[in-house]
């Protein structure tokens, strides 16, 4: 177990340095400079300019200034808010984001293990083929059309809740987290049913059953434990899945998040900014990657085996 | 004795999923109302008539026209032009990568294998929406681009699909009596191996091309897709949320003609796999 996190670990940083090296070059080779698209300035003002932002200095020099202040956590200055540091900017749209994906992701986890459990249990019943029927709508309905829709719904038409912001009025949370978490309620419900149906045709439950056990604690303590390892695996991609969805939602919604600045530096071409968010972003994906690939050993002794 | 092959036994479970069937003519419709757009639209795709601006439906413009007088029924036919294609385009990039890339690994195994593999694990972890953005804002937004681009990011569970198949076909006889025969790699891939994963990849395949589309209006949506005035569905479901408050139709049809397109393929590509492979089907 310990070997394997630690094999893990040994494979992420090197793929980190990789990625953030390749991300650094890439945008060298972006045409024009971080400043062309401002106003023309003095060859003066542009020289000082460049030097202020190090960008004077010998390629080779640059990347390693800056992949030591990586390693400390420091991004380097925003090139399109001067005084603002990109990590200042990560740091100040990282919660707002997390607390979305939060939110998202309970919605998908209760949602989608329910129904997804209950079609197992009452297949090819009404009980089954609703809540897949939805879920079959969840999978085809992106996030980016979902949103407006309950927006234009439930913020325009009824006027029960707020169509953008976070944090700012009553309820605005909902709408942004019902948008992102449902596409993966849908796919979790997929994925525990399939699961469940699996794992509820197998000699252990028909034991249990043989021993008398209720069918709740069947259910709950023999059943769900294997059924649903499709749901604890999915987990490391959802989360970076929510991550990209996080630019959508937070687009439509107008939630300062990462996802919106990332996207919003994206369109400015603040090259300091976008790899930083690269950086910072592939990190967390590979760290959830990691959990998730865990949380399956430590849940399935059969994975264990196979290292 | 059973005359039917494999195929024929598909062909014939294919036709009896409803589902499947009604999402297969909806793609064929779709291919063929995209082909010949420019015949069929009644206008061009950038058509303006600014004097009425953005009116709803009509007979003149039977889905109605957006705030700069274009008919929106044009846009979403020519529209289908370029989803339809990077679905298919891309989709197509992915499997010739992951095809190769499965065989090979699959086939030769030991070292080559574990290394191909490896480095699939570890782009498997890596965040590709950001890459794609990435690679758009450096290039700029060209469409070809986008398509290799999005096919290089959907290629790796087809090689994980790939390797799989083709590790339990090379232990089987006709594999071995074709090696000691000594027939070449490159004929062994083509001749033997091949037509014998061909049903998991038409599946995979066809489950990749909704995806490739939803990524790529994902991308569109963001405004760093396709760029105007040439529209995808997803630029113009993009145009549509803008407006929607005061123009509900630019944002319904589009968003319905996206979502129903991804229904059709999906039943299909869902229909196609318990064709294949009847074993599935039960769950």
């Amino acid at each position: 177990m310990l070997n394997v996190l630690i094999r893990r670990i040994l494979i992420a940083i090197p793929v980190l340095i990789v990625v953030a090296s390749l991300t650094f070059f890439f945008i060298r080779l972006a045409p024009g400079g971080p400043f062309d698209a401002d106003k023309v300035v003095s060859p003066q003002v542009m020289k000082n300019l460049n030097a202020a932002y190090n960008l004077d200095a010998p390629l080779h020099e640059q990347y390693f200034d800056y992949m030591s202040g990586v390693v400390v956590g420091d991004f380097g200055p925003s090139f399109r808010y001067p005084g603002r540091s990109v990590s200042e900017m990560i740091y100040t749209g990282l919660p707002i984001t997390f607390e979305l994906a939060f939110y998202a992701l309970m919605i998908a986890v209760a949602l989608g293990i329910f129904s997804g459990v209950l079609a197992a249990l009452k297949r090819n019943t009404f009980l089954d083929y609703f809540p897949m029927a939805i879920a079959m709508l969840g999978i085809c309905v992106p996030t980016f059309l979902m949103g407006p829709i309950l927006v234009l719904v439930f913020g325009i038409n009824l006027e029960v809740l707020p169509v953008s912001g976070w944090d700012t009025l009553s309820g605005d949370k909902l709408l942004p987290s019902i948008t992102l978490g449902f596409a993966y309620a849908a796919y979790i419900a997929r994925l525990s049913r399939g699961g469940m149906l699996e794992v509820l045709g197998q000699d252990f439950i028909r034991t249990a059953r043989a021993k008398g056990l209720s069918e709740f604690s069947i259910v709950t303590r023999h059943a769900m434990q294997g059924g649903l390892l499709p749901v604890v695996s999915f987990m490391g991609p959802a989360i970076a899945g929510l991550l990209g969805g996080s630019f959508v939602v937070e687009t439509i919604f107008q939630i300062p998040g990462l996802g919106r600045f990332y996207v919003e530096a994206a369109f400015n071409r603040d090259y300091t900014m976008i790899l930083g968010t690269t950086i910072f972003f592939s990190a967390m994906i590979i760290f959830f990657n990691l959990l998730s690939d865990l949380a399956v050993l430590l849940l399935n002794p059969r994975a264990r085996e196979n290292l | 004795m059973n005359n039917s092959s494999l195929w024929q036994d598909a062909v014939r479970r294919l036709i009896q999923n409803r589902a499947a069937m009604i999402g297969g003519i909806t793609i064929l419709l779709l291919i063929i109302l995209a082909v010949f757009a420019p015949w069929i639209a009644p206008y061009s795709y950038s058509y303006q008539n600014l004097d009425i601006g953005a009116s709803p439906p009509s007979a003149e413009h039977l889905l109605g026209t957006d705030v700069l007088g274009r008919d929106l029924l044009s846009r979403l036919l020519y529209g289908a032009r370029i989803s339809l294609l990077v679905g298919f385009v891309a989709t197509g990039v992915a499997l010739v990568i992951g095809v190769s890339w499965g065989i090979i690994a699959g086939y030769f195994g030991g070292r080559v294998d574990s290394i191909m593999m490896r480095i699939v694990d570890v782009l498997y972890g890596l965040p590709f929406i950001i890459f794609i953005i990435l690679l758009m804002v450096i290039f700029g937004r060209n469409i070809w681009l986008l398509f290799a681009a999005i096919g290089a990011v959907e290629w790796l569970t087809m090689a994980r699909i790939v390797r799989a198949q083709v590790i339990g076909l090379k232990n089987q006889e006709f594999v071995q009596a074709a090696q000691v025969m000594g027939v070449s790699n490159f004929s062994m891939f083509r001749r033997h191996i091949l037509p014998n994963i061909l049903g998991p990849i038409a599946v995979y395949a066809t489950l990749t091309i909704p995806q490739v589309m939803l990524l790529e209006a994902f991308l569109s949506f963001l405004g760093l897709g396709i760029q105007p005035p040439m529209s995808s569905w997803g630029t113009l479901i993009r145009y549509g949320v803008e407006s929607m408050e005061e123009h509900y139709w630019l944002l319904i049809y589009p968003g319905l003609t996206f979502t129903i397109t991804l229904f059709a393929l999906n039943f299909f590509g869902d229909g196609l796999r318990d064709a294949l492979d009847p074993k599935t089907s039960d769950n």
